[in-house]
């Protein structure tokens, strides 16, 4: 029996090729995008998900609250946290980790550097997080030295066949200024890439052992804490967090979370010092947008294949009559869907296949997981793919052997059954039209908002600024910056510890607001050379710049050393700059008066730059000068056009003045332009699919007009007879599809409007969302529905009516 | 007692009138019968055969089937009858037009869920029997509206019906061919014991019967 549908089911596959042909386009685009961005989804929940402790495993957030409101949470604590904790008896374990780059030379050769992820952590991590050590015994630490393990993969990179523990390393450093020697003390099996912890070398080195600061000062670290196996987190949370409250004697006790480690991937958009971290928000969206598109190829089939019911009709009666049950005629019909879902799930896997390097490249990291690799995820797909066929293939298969045999064999089934099959017809189409629209419009904001978002202007002029990376300069910064203004190329330089890109500041501070009893407004300081606002182009608008002609502008060095209260009080003295934004909001109409507030005596009014980001609005800041400052980025103006000569000359300074260390340049409208990849990728990911969906509600409607027309072309040739034209016959068939299209737009307009709004709200400037931008995603999906429908109306409008008339 | 319809009224209301096509139709059919239905064009002898076919209701009467009334009868209980007990020929054919004259014929036998070599056995016999052995890999539409007929026949004659309900089975054949199925038939009724209701415009055709009945207006004339 089975064989028999089979058969009968490829013969009818092959001989309605058009209807054939579209319905497995239209399944294999939808499964393979569905498998690619479920892979996605999958890869990005999988997170953390294979450590072997992953229920014990917390890391400690502090939550900063002022009176029950939340202030601020961090992806830390306050160090000596470790040593609280370890008192307790549901604690079994607890270590600090901190993750950062280094530039490692494996080969030993001077100069040279391997970007390396590096886990800076304690030796408890090993057990904790159950690493396998292959080689050596890295828990016993090698005083003296810095301990490296590292893992197999870059063993046999850069080892070939030999063991390298024992050996010793040098670094290539971007930030101090002689390389540090490591000693390898231990090999490691290669941690899987879907974990924020990555690391390709884990640097151990012993716990800090400070106590607690019952001031709630001192440093902060990031802190992973294992629970014994029957404790109840929320229960110690509790006990803790009661506990640190008696103890510390801080006027608003800081409390402590403890977020268990499979959410801290996807759940941290608050902690700063993480650097591998996804979005739920993204992740929400990705799945949704997997199964829409599904949704929609599926839609395509039932339209399909329910009008194509007529064309089935005379067959069922007769086999009816012949005595198939209801169950053997679905059965037979199911066969059929299957077989168009078994080519398509097979062309989708092949695509699929091929677009895995794409989708490598797109979220920047290997994948762990994907349909192919994994036997289980495969056969998971599978299922799903034999599961939705049946499902999709259900609907028509129930309509069509629903019907009466001998209504069927006198075809009157066309004139009566019609009406309920064409309402759901209708409404699967409006459906699949709303998706495509939404996602359009969705595309169209957010292309807009990118636009603006690296457009705008920020204040000052991002282009033709160069940087250097922040490092120590060894007091010979002022001189190397001297050396380079030598250069005819370069017109202005500054040493600084912020750059654009590098954060809102050097520091912030949080005063009350001088108008508002009770608000706090946050000010952002800068500390850099005196020629920070002139190399990033600010305009003064009252007063003067900061400059080493006057001599007490720029604080010397030795001026950090052993502060005491005579001196804090000299830094209300300290001349800065302030934007026009800080000097508005703290009412500063005096210049060279000492501002309580701001901790500063304002010399000069600059013009308002944004600080930060385009998601962030603009802060008030205050622009203060160190003398020779010894940490910071160079940040250079330079002349339009010459980045390659001043590069080179760069390059050539720094190996006088810097010859061990890592020189790494930057284009600081690169920087800018890499805050917004997040959205950049979003607008891909949009584009991609707003065009996959259009296609494939294009797809389904020129499905939906070949029936129409076919079923209709005697309709045709008699209106013709009767004097009908051309255009009025494409208008006929138009005007039906226009009507779903209309309704189609009803519903998206709202939904895109509220969900794009809602998106908008992320970011401080934003663009509002105008009325054409529906008009356009309107005209788009309408003009592609017409064009379609309006072709292949025609082409049977055209069709001589006395070869229509006597095919019936 | 095969089947019994008793004072049947099968009528469609056109314009507010009723125009019966069945009006107080009774009929007696015993197991074992060969019944004839004549009568002109458009008296209605379609009409009763898809009655009795349940492929068609009716508005007032009683109609059962061995001595079940199929008023209740399920539509799973009637895929049964059609699999097992009832053979149709239609006047228009209906072959499934995917499907090649083989597999036409093969087609009942599926659902009865007959082994596949006791199939070809029997798919062989009939297209021998009809000598159509070499049409057997052709679709419908590349044969002659004759041999369409041919093909129609068999595929109720497979499965060993107990009942053969023909809608001018012969209409498309010439003499010969005719009365080739007519003796096939009156041979089928005789030795297999199978019962018979043909409607047919020949004298000769309705000749092979034991019985015939004369439909006029939905109604049987005495004769
Ligand atoms: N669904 C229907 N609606 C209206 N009238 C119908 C319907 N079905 C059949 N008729 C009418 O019923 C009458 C009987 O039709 P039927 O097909 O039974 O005649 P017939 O005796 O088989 O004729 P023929 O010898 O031409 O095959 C005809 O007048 C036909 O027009
Ligand atoms: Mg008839």
């Amino acid at each position: 029996m089975i064989k028999n549908h089979i058969k009968i089911a490829w013969r009818n596959l092959l001989k309605n090729s058009t209807y054939s042909l579209i319905n497995i386009i239209g399944l294999t685009i939808g499964l393979a995008a569905c498998l690619a961005v479920t892979t996605v989804v999958i890869d990005e929940s999988s997170y953390d998900s294979f450590w072997t402790k992953k229920d014990q495993i917390f890391r400690v957030n502090t939550i900063n609250t002022r009176d029950g409101e939340l202030l601020e949470k961090g992806d830390y604590a306050l160090s000596g946290t470790n040593i609280a904790l370890k008192d307790f008896p549901e604690v079994e374990a607890i270590t600090t980790i901190e993750q950062f780059d280094t530039n490692f030379s494996f080969r030993n050769i001077q100069g040279e550097g391997t970007k390396t992820k590096v886990i800076y952590t304690n030796p408890s991590f090993l057990k904790m997080f159950d690493i396998e050590i292959t080689s050596g015994n890295p828990e016993n630490l090698v005083e003296g030295t810095l301990n490296i393990i590292i893992s197999e993969s870059l063993v046999k990179r850069f080892f070939k066949g030999r063991n390298p523990v024992g050996e010793t390393i040098k670094d290539l450093p971007s930030y101090s200024n002689e390389p540090n020697e490591y000693l390898i003390t231990g090999i490691f099996k290669d941690i899987p890439e879907n974990t924020h912890l990555r690391g390709q070398v884990i640097y151990l080195h012993k716990p800090r052992t400070e106590v607690l600061n019952k001031q709630q000062f001192g440093f902060f670290q990031t802190y992973y804490v294992s629970l014994k196996n029957d404790v109840n987190k929320t229960k110690f949370e509790a006990k803790y967090n009661n506990w640190y409250s008696n103890y510390t004697e801080a006027k608003h006790p800081d409390k402590f979370e403890l977020q268990p480690l499979q959410g801290i991937y996807l759940k941290s958009d608050f902690a700063r010092n993480q650097i591998y971290k996804g979005s739920t928000q993204k992740l929400y969206i990705l799945g949704a947008i997997a199964i829409l598109l599904l949704v929609i190829a599926c839609i395509n089939y039932v339209n399909l294949t329910t009008a194509r019911t007529s064309h089935k009709m005379q067959e069922t009666g007769v086999r009816k009559v012949l005595g198939a049950d209801r169950f053997q005629l679905i059965s037979q019909y199911l066969a059929e869907s299957g077989l168009f879902f078994l080519i398509s799930g097979i062309l989708a896997f092949v695509i699929y296949q091929l677009s895995i390097p794409g989708i490598v490249s797109y979220i920047d990291h290997p994948l762990a997981l994907t349909f192919t690799n994994s036997a289980l995820l495969f056969l998971c797909a599978i299922l799903s793919i034999f599961t939705l066929s049946i499902l999709t293939g259900l609907y028509p298969a129930l309509l069509i052997s629903r019907i009466n045999p001998l209504a069927s064999l006198r075809k009157k089934f066309r004139s009566n059954a019609t009406g309920q099959t064409q309402f759901v017809r209708k409404g699967l189409v409006v459906f699949q039209f709303s998706i495509s629209l939404v996602v359009l419009i969705a595309m169209i904001v957010v292309n807009q908002q990118v636009t603006l978002l690296k457009s705008k202007d920020i204040g000052f002029d991002a282009s033709n600024l160069l940087s250097i990376k922040y490092s120590t300069w060894q007091n010979k910064g002022e001189s190397f910056k001297n050396e380079l203004l030598k250069s005819p190329f370069v017109e202005n330089a500054s040493i600084s510890s912020w750059i654009p890109s590098g954060g809102g500041g050097s520091m912030n501070r949080r005063i009350e607001s001088p108008d508002n009893t009770g608000d706090e407004v946050e000010i952002w300081y800068m500390f850099a050379d005196t020629d920070l606002a002139e190399t990033l182009g600010l305009e003064i608008e009252k007063g003067r710049f900061l400059s080493d002609d006057f001599g007490g502008d720029a604080l010397p060095q030795s001026f950090y050393v052993e502060m005491d209260s005579v001196k804090k009080a000299e830094l209300e003295k300290r001349p800065s700059l302030i934007t026009a934004q800080a000097a508005k909001l703290l009412k500063v109409d005096q210049l060279n008066v000492a501002n309580k507030d701001l901790e500063a005596t304002p010399v000069g009014i600059v013009s308002n730059f944004n600080n930060e980001n385009l998601r962030t609005s603009t802060k008030p800041i205050v622009i203060q000068a160190d003398k020779n400052p010894d940490r910071g980025s160079l940040l250079m103006r330079i002349k339009p056009g010459s980045e390659e000569k001043v590069v080179a000359k760069i390059n050539e300074l720094w190996q006088d003045f810097f010859p061990y260390k890592l020189l790494e340049i930057n284009n600081v409208s690169d920087l800018l332009q890499k805050q917004y990849e997040a959205e950049t990728k979003l607008l891909q990911f949009f584009s991609f699919f707003s065009v996959l969906s259009l296609f494939l509600a294009a797809l389904g409607v020129f499905g939906l007009i070949v029936q129409v027309t076919e079923q209709r072309v005697k309709e045709i040739g008699i209106r013709k007879v009767l004097g009908a034209s051309v255009q009025s016959i494409v208008m006929l068939f138009s005007k039906d599809f226009l009507k779903t299209i209309a309704v189609a737009l009803i519903i998206a307009i709202p939904i895109g409007w509220y969900a794009m709004q809602e998106w908008l709200q992320d970011y401080a400037h934003r663009i509002e969302i105008k009325w054409w931008v529906f008009g356009l995603a309107a005209s788009v999906v309408i003009g592609i529905a017409m064009l379609t429908v309006g072709i292949q109306s025609a082409k049977k409008a055209f069709i001589n009516p006395a070869k229509s008339l006597k095919t019936e | 007692m095969l089947l019994e319809l008793d004072h049947i009224y099968k009528w469609v209301t056109t314009g507010g009138r009723r125009t019966f096509l069945l009006n107080d139709l009774s009929l007696k059919v015993e197991e074992g019968e060969f019944i004839s239905i004549m009568g002109p064009s458009g008296s209605g002898k379609s009409t009763l055969l898809n009655v009795i076919g349940m492929l068609d209701g009716f508005q007032e009467g009683e109609y059962k089937f061995l001595d079940e009334t199929i008023h209740n009868m399920k539509e799973k209980h009637r895929s049964k009858l059609y699999k097992e007990y009832i053979g149709f020929v239609f006047q228009q054919y209906h072959l499934i037009d995917e499907l090649t004259v083989y597999e036409n014929i093969e087609t009942p036998l599926l659902y009865k869920k007959v082994k596949s070599a006791e199939r070809k056995a029997l798919v062989g016999d009939m297209l021998d029997r009809f000598n159509i052995v070499g049409k057997k890999d052709l679709f419908p539409n590349q044969l002659s509206g004759g041999q369409q007929q041919l093909v129609g026949i068999a595929r109720a004659l497979i499965s060993k019906p107990k009942l053969i309900l023909a809608d001018e089975p012969t209409g498309n054949l010439n003499s010969k061919q005719s009365d080739e199925i007519m003796q096939l038939f009156k041979q089928l009724n005789e030795e297999d014991g199978v019962t018979i209701i043909q409607a047919t415009h020949s004298e000769s055709n309705a000749a092979y019967a034991s019985k015939t009945i004369n439909l006029l207006d939905g109604s049987i004339t005495k004769s």
